[in-house]
């Protein structure tokens, strides 16, 4: 039995007074460099517009912790979630060895590191130095012979981040195999395995003396000390960043934007200079790593669109250097020189990105910033948008119908008026298209029907209602939303309503989400939402069961938006169809090509978002597509015609299925 | 050089059109800037910016809500706006529109190059107000005009007008008058800085004792012409289909064509 406290090694074994002291300066400085770098950074985001972001502080650091230790986020990529995984575990627990290390060494009075805990410790680390060593080997596999698309282009930094952390390890394993062959193989150091391996061959050929261990734990040391000061001035500047970028996230629904405060008084709207950004946003262009997975999911892109949302946040960070880091004249930089007006239009705010990004970047908030300036300021938009902007000016929908028309589609149909009723229980929202596309009428009639079935007590705003202002939002026209936004409040705040049903996404995002900024404060529920709960409670009751394959396209704003995805799965099973999901399918659907005001845009540039999405969808070789937004159905019957497919495939809305099975 | 521009507001295109006691209902109508206007006023903003043009005035002759119209014209980049507002000009027809107009702008002195007018307004469509105005101040005129060169310091002006098979030009000495159709610009969106600037630019009001007017000179008084009454055009009847084989078709159709329209 040996005495424990001879299980342990001797910190600065075989190390010369020099070479410590170095370490010490070295390793000081090393850390004051990346931490200067960081502080540099925190200046910069100072520069932006405030922004509250400290609320719910305990969720905020229990959600960040979930995504930094368990890789929620990163791991729902598999190959690059795990690669990631095995980088930070392994990072992580050699940094904490260090810390141990160090204590040993240079607290006084301190002595733990013999022992059990010696070969714990021990074993850990060189598990841990394993670990990375895959993890970065991973990592060199994926660029140097995977090069996916995502990645590209590619910086020096990337590829000398993995060789320096390469260096790290394997100049550790190396020091520590030396010293084991030194010591002369001493058996507890079982517990260094890679080390103890390693030092066999290393003794065979004559790697084994003092020298030799004091040149690999200097290279080691420099590396180590590299490293940490490249923290600061590379993409590695996220170890630090990124963390607080969780912590700091916009815990709204994905597509909420702000208000422009004092419309009346303001003298600039939307982008013009990079520092009316707000810190968080300024903040979420250090955080972006260039992964690619945003790009990955982006409809735009994958439909030969100039937008690439990594790209866009890249030529803002590099914007931002140039204004707040090299103080350039921002009349003579602007961010419009980097990023153009097709890349800002390409977006259908879809949210696809957001859902990626595993720092949490907030993409969308960025670019209707920008389309506010194309919009409010320069009047630079595409020439399409002059008539829909026009038309909801002056008869609140973007198609340009009489306003005097908005309740024609509910002739005949006997539907109470609010104004005439004085009060209901729901107030049935019907949406622009609800209310003129020929298409949708349908859908709103089968809704009515369901709703009747159930005897729910509603009413509608009939003329009255005017467009949710979505499109405009959106589309960057902030003037006009807030009017459209600003009239419907005060009619439904006049009627005291309280609960609502949208029968369109847009509608439902935007008054749920959008329209407390305005003091309308609603229970917004969306149609498909109701009727699941009414199936559930029983209150409606199906009359017969519909057969079929059905595949559900989820609209962006009623999944990713707002996390409603089962709702309208639910309804499909119990209505006796079977449901074969697209690939894309839930968090990661792919948009219809129509938000974002995309609708009301030609798609002159690259192919078209709804053909692709229809060739998703008809992949599965459904029977029938079920959706739950107008505009997801309108994208859907264009992309259908333009595939010939419109006759043999079902196309319908889940509100008219139900009323049919209620028959 | 001053240019001035004629505004009217208009029901906006998509209006549907009621009828209450054999007049216009109007109880439901949306008011816009006549968008033929809205090609002149864009013309006349453009030579501005291009330096041909030193002040562009807007005018418009109607009720209170014509001033909508003017701020609209503002927001394009109008420099200033006169609202000639009156009750008694209820009534009136174009003749006594375009004689009031002509006393506006000698009020607002006469120093123009030119005036600019939408080609018609969508909801009168008579067309006649621009030509009127020409012939009472004995002005050069080009109507319907997609094309406008000016030379203020030549003092003429050439515009293109679409015939059919091709185009007119006119050379016209300056002051002259030009009616704007489609196809001349397109009108910008304002941007919203110009929308709040407009709201803060001036708009002179005249009535008709300011432009030395009598109230028997104007309104039904003063008009030759006289609005009798307003009906909606008949209700379209649906459409009959004859199916079949062809011979039946057509033997149904000869039928049809014989017997019920008797045109052979």
């Amino acid at each position: 039995m040996i005495n424990p406290q001879e299980i342990t090694r001797h910190v600065y074994w075989n190390i010369p007074l020099l070479f410590k002291i170095l370490v010490y300066v070295g390793g000081l400085g090393a850390i004051a460099l990346a931490a200067w770098a960081v502080y540099q950074r925190l200046q910069i985001w100072k520069k932006g517009r405030d922004e509250e972001r400290k609320d719910n502080l305990k969720e905020r650091f229990i959600f960040a912790a979930k995504n930094i230790f368990l890789h929620t986020r990163i791991l729902k990529d598999q190959y690059p979630g795990i690669m990631h995984l095995a980088i930070f575990w392994g990072f992580l627990v050699l940094f904490i060895g260090t810390i141990l290390v160090a204590i040993e060494a240079d607290v006084p009075f301190v002595h733990f590191y013999y022992g059990v805990f010696y070969l714990l410790v021990s074993l850990a680390l060189d598990m841990a130095g394993l670990v990375l060593v895959i993890g970065v080997c991973m990592a060199l596999y994926r660029r140097l012979k995977e090069k996916p698309d995502r990645l590209q282009p590619e910086k020096t930094e990337d590829n000398l981040i993995l060789y320096l952390l390469l260096a790290v390890a394997l100049t550790g394993f190396l020091t520590e195999a030396v010293r084991i062959a030194a010591q002369g193989f001493p058996r507890f150091e079982l517990y260094s395995p890679v080390g103890f391996l390693l030092a066999i061959p290393l003794n065979i050929i004559g790697v084994n003396g003092t020298l030799a261990h004091r040149l690999f734990w200097l290279i080691h040391m420099v590396c180590s000390f590299a490293f940490i000061v490249y923290i600061g001035y590379s993409k590695l500047l996220h170890i630090a960043v990124t963390p607080a970028n969780i912590v700091f996230r916009d815990r709204r629904s994905y597509g909420v934007v702000d208000p422009i405060l004092d419309m009346e008084e303001a003298e600039s709207f939307g982008l013009t200079k990079i520092e009316e950004l707000s810190w968080k946003q300024l903040m979420d262009l250090d955080a972006c790593m260039r992964c690619g997975r945003c790009q990955e999911a982006c409809p735009a892109h994958n439909t030969d669109k100039p937008l690439s949302p990594k790209n866009l946040i890249q030529d803002l960070k590099e914007h931002m250097n140039e204004r707040l880091v090299q103080s350039k004249d921002p009349e003579e930089y602007t961010p419009y020189q980097k990023i153009s007006d097709d890349v800002l239009w390409a977006c259908t705010t879809c949210a696809a990105c957001m859902e990626e990004c595993p720092a949490y970047i907030e993409h969308i908030d960025k670019i209707i910033e920008m389309r506010r300036y194309l919009s409010l300021m320069e009047g630079r938009i595409p020439e399409e948008l002059n008539q829909t902007f026009r038309n909801m000016e002056n008869n609140y929908n973007p198609w340009g119908v009489g306003f005097a028309n908005r309740a024609d589609w509910a002739e005949g149909l006997d539907i109470p008026i609010l104004s005439e009723k004085g009060s209901a229980e729901y107030l049935l929202w019907v949406g622009c298209a609800g209310a003129y596309d020929d298409r949708y009428k349908k859908v709103l009639k089968a809704l009515v029907e369901i709703l009747r079935a159930a005897n729910l007590d509603f009413a509608i705003l009939g003329t009255e209602e005017k467009c949710c202002g979505d499109w405009a939002r959106r589309l960057g026209n902030e003037y006009l939303f807030w009017m459209m936004a600003t009239e419907n409040v005060e009619i439904l705040n006049g009627y005291g309503v309280k609960k609502i049903i949208t029968a369109c996404p847009h509608g439902y995002h935007t008054l749920k989400n959008e329209y407390p900024q305005f003091s309308g404060n609603y229970q917004v529920v969306h149609h498909t939402q109701l009727i699941a709960q009414l199936l559930e409670e029983g209150k409606i009751s199906l009359k017969k069961t519909l057969e079929g394959t059905f595949t559900y396209h989820d609209s962006c704003y009623l999944g990713r938006h707002n996390h409603v995805y089962d709702e309208p799965r639910k309804i499909l099973q119990r209505l006796g169809l079977s449901l074969k999901e697209m690939e894309k399918t839930r968090e990661k659907g792919f948009c219809c090509g129509a938000g974002g005001g995309r609708m009301w845009l030609e798609e002159k540039i690259g192919t078209r978002i709804n053909y692709a999405r229809c060739d998703q969808a008809l992949a599965v070789e459904p029977q029938g597509i079920a959706t739950a937004c107008p505009f997801c159905l309108t994208m859907f019957d264009d992309g259908l015609k333009a595939k010939d497919k419109i006759e043999e495939i079902q196309l319908k809305d889940i509100a008219e299925l139900v009323a049919e099975a209620i028959k | 050089m001053k240019v001035v521009v004629f505004c009217k507001s208009v029901p906006d295109t998509e209006t549907r059109v009621k009828l209450k006691d054999n007049r216009l209902d109007k109880s439901e109508i949306k008011y816009i800037l006549n968008p033929y206007d809205e090609f002149a006023v864009e013309e006349a903003v453009r030579m501005k910016e291009a330096g041909k043009v030193d002040e562009v005035v807007a005018i418009s002759m109607g009720p209170e809500r014509a001033r909508e119209a003017l701020r609209s014209a503002l927001a394009i980049g109008a420099d200033r706006g006169i609202l000639i507002k009156d009750d008694v000009l209820d009534g009136s027809d174009t003749y006594v529109t375009a004689k009031v107009l002509v006393k506006a702008l000698e009020k607002d002195g006469a120093e123009y190059g030119m005036l600019l007018f939408g080609q018609q307004a969508i909801d009168g469509d008579t067309w006649h107000v621009p030509g009127q105005v020409a012939e009472m101040l004995g002005l050069p005129q080009a109507g319907s005009i997609i094309k406008l060169e000016v030379d203020p310091d030549a003092g003429k002006a050439v515009a293109n007008r679409l015939v059919e098979g091709g185009e007119e030009v006119h050379e016209m000495s300056l002051p002259c008058v030009v009616t704007c159709r489609k196809g001349l610009n397109e009108p910008r969106y304002p941007s919203l800085p110009n929308i709040m600037k407009a709201k803060r630019k001036p708009i002179q009001d005249y009535s008709i004792a300011d432009l030395d007017l009598s109230p028997e000179e104007v309104g039904k008084a003063g008009s030759f012409t006289e609005v009798l009454s307003y009906s909606l055009p008949p209700k379209k009847e649906a459409g009959r289909k004859v199916e079949g084989e062809p011979e039946e078709v057509v033997q149904a159709l000869v039928k049809f064509l014989k017997e019920e329209i008797k045109v052979i």
